[in-house]
């Protein structure tokens, strides 16, 4: 697995997490008073368009390398995304949330690799 | 499009917020895992051309139903918290293999499905998965 391939499993990450950012950022507002539906609908797109770019992005890597190698990475996105939604949207999330990430994210290490 | 009130006219039957909440994440978790059968059947049955089998169309319909319920749940729910959880349909294929197939189950793997049930549990705590906004 070369730096390059290493770069697009972490890029594939990033995509899930973006997109999921973008699409909570969409339908938490959608019965607010001061957004549009015209301003929800971009929000939206934008998320399903980082969605796409994701699939077929990781269509390619399942086509070219060992699912067990490109599953080792998927332990990050749910740390990475219950982070950025605290840093990003303002989430809060309880202790206790923060602890149940860690373990799912070290749990799905461990079955992708063991 | 409704405004916020707490309560849907027509609906008489009343829900606690994270009742509703785990009933969204479970219908999400559902329709993906068996979304990812029913491709994996098609796929199976029909490795060179699985678009022309129906079971591959009935499992893209889920996949579309999964991303409506999605949209659903993420009104309410913190995505880190649902995302979180929906870690478990992952560990679809390692147990259903260990169950049915009676494949050997590396205690390396078993300790990881261990800890993302631990961690689902924890992260899926009443007080987590009820939004601020309810």
């Amino acid at each position: 697995m070369t730096a390059f391939t290493l770069f697009l499993c972490l890029f594939c990450q990033v995509l899930v997490v973006a997109g999921n950012l973008l699409l909570k950022h969409a339908m938490a507002g959608i019965d607010g008073r001061e957004r549009s539906r015209v301003q929800t609908g971009l929000w939206l797109f934008a998320g399903i368009a980082l969605f796409s770019l994701w699939f077929f992005l990781w269509l390619d890597l399942l086509s070219k390398y060992e699912l067990s190698q490109l599953y080792a990475f998927e332990g990050l996105a749910p740390v990475f995304l219950m982070a950025s939604a605290w840093l990003f949207l303002g989430e809060k999330v309880p202790l206790r949330g923060w602890i149940g990430v860690s373990l799912i994210g070290a749990g799905l290490t461990l079955v992708a690799g063991a | 499009m409704l405004t916020s009130d707490s309560t849907l006219p027509g609906f008489g039957l009343k829900l606690s917020a994270s009742a509703k909440a785990y009933m969204k994440l479970g219908a999400c978790a559902g329709l993906l895992a068996a979304g990812e059968l029913l491709l994996k059947i098609g796929a199976t049955a029909q490795p060179d051309s699985p678009m022309t089998h129906w079971a591959t169309w009935i499992g893209i319909a889920f996949y579309v139903l999964n991303f409506v319920a999605w949209l659903e749940a993420l009104k309410t729910i913190p995505v880190g918290i649902a995302f979180a959880v929906q870690s478990i349909v992952q560990l679809m294929v390692p147990i259903s293999a260990w169950l049915f197939l009676h494949e050997q189950i590396s205690s390396g793997r078993a300790l990881g499905i261990l800890l993302v049930f631990v961690g689902v549990l924890l992260a899926a705590a009443p007080s987590a998965v009820a939004d601020e906004r309810l």
